[in-house]
């Protein structure tokens, strides 16, 4: 019975563990120059549960969401979008400048750095989350 | 018989120096055996000798006429991308801005020029360019103009492009580009490309070897 009283306690100590299997960080958007009409946002998706899938994002403004990864090929980098990220089980899926980033098409404002932005990120498994993106100047990183 | 042997040795022996030299990517070879100072070893090409760049009419940010001899009398960093580029240009840009100020205290005499050169003209006007180079530093120059006078400049740089098809003045889409950081000489030659990854502690020391060798090779 003592037992079974100190599984149940492990069981409900680790729950909150596993609600949240997806731990973020690093969310930031780079501040952008005047006139431009796009933009690049930045991200690390730690992944304590099982595989999980990023869909798609949204957001209150104007611009479309795209997920975006870099190809090199024939001497060039060019851009092309994702359907989808995968974010592996038990790895840190991280969107880092010049590499994968979600991008706003479309921008009709730009991004000062001091501000935070709220995008929703639409995953297969943990469905909405909301995150709070700090916009950076890069210019001296 | 013996001299046919020796002389097909030697043969193979340089023919296999000249084969390393143009085999080996990335970096460029050092060869002790060149007669004056050793063309240094950094991360791109380093051209021997210079590549003289064809003439060319473009715009400057401030919509005035560009000819391949306004390089002359500078160093030049140039950077081929485009404005709406959200993640490789603006990454490539700021390190060149972190380049001109570490220049700034460790070759205060030299006194680099840096622009930015479009591959999307179509999009990118005089005023446009104006706006997005001044974001990076208030002295980056920026160059636009027909595709034609661009590609003479791009062909010379060993820098590739490719605009979409459909693309519009007011369309979405993206440019693919080399993104590379060619370097031009006073004399306004071509002189060195650098490869990604472009980061400015390592650019920094690959321009101080070149312009050291550049100086001396002025002597010699």
């Amino acid at each position: 019975m003592r037992v079974f009283i100190l599984i149940l306690f492990l069981m409900v100590a680790s729950f909150p563990a596993q609600a949240e299997p997806l731990v973020i960080s690093n969310a930031w958007i780079r501040a952008t120059p005047p006139g431009v009409s796009t933009a690049a946002a930045y991200i690390s998706i730690e992944n304590r549960g099982s595989d999980e899938r990023l869909l798609g994002l949204d957001w209150d403004g104007e611009a479309m969401l795209e997920i975006h990864t870099i190809t090199h090929q024939q001497g060039m980098m060019q851009m092309a979008k994702l359907d989808y990220l995968d974010i592996p089980a038990r790895e840190v899926t991280a969107l880092t400048p010049g590499e994968q980033h979600i991008m706003f098409v479309g921008l009709n404002r730009t991004f000062t750095a001091g501000e935070t932005v709220c995008l929703t990120l639409v995953f297969q498994m943990a469905g909405s989350q909301q995150v709070e993106f700090k916009v950076i100047d890069f210019r001296g990183m | 018989m013996t001299r046919g042997i020796v002389f097909v040795l030697a043969l193979s022996i340089v023919g296999g120096i000249t084969a390393n030299m143009y085999l080996r990517e990335g970096r460029v070879a050092s060869e002790s055996a060149v007669i004056g100072p050793a063309v240094p070893d950094v991360g791109g090409l380093v051209l021997k000798e210079p590549r003289k760049l064809p003439s060319f009419t473009l715009l400057n940010a401030d919509a005035q006429v560009f000819r391949e001899t306004d390089f002359i009398g500078a160093w030049s960093f140039l950077y081929f991308g485009f404005t709406f580029c959200p993640d490789i240009c603006p990454t490539s840009l700021a390190e060149m801005a972190k380049i001109k100020r570490t220049l700034a205290l460790s070759l205060p005499e030299v006194k680099p020029e840096f622009y930015f050169v479009t591959v999307d003209p179509l999009r990118d006007t005089p005023d446009r360019i104006r706006d997005y180079v001044s974001f990076f530093d208030s002295s980056f120059r920026g160059l636009t103009g027909d595709v034609a006078e661009i590609d003479k400049l791009a062909d010379a740089a060993a820098v590739v492009y490719q605009v979409p098809d459909n693309a519009t003045a007011d369309g979405d889409y993206g440019v693919g580009h080399s993104s590379t950081i060619v370097l031009i000489d006073p004399y306004g030659d071509v002189r060195a490309i650098f490869t990604p990854p472009l980061q400015s502690p390592a650019l920094v020391d690959d321009f101080i070897l070149i312009e050291k060798w550049w100086s001396e090779t002025q002597y010699n």
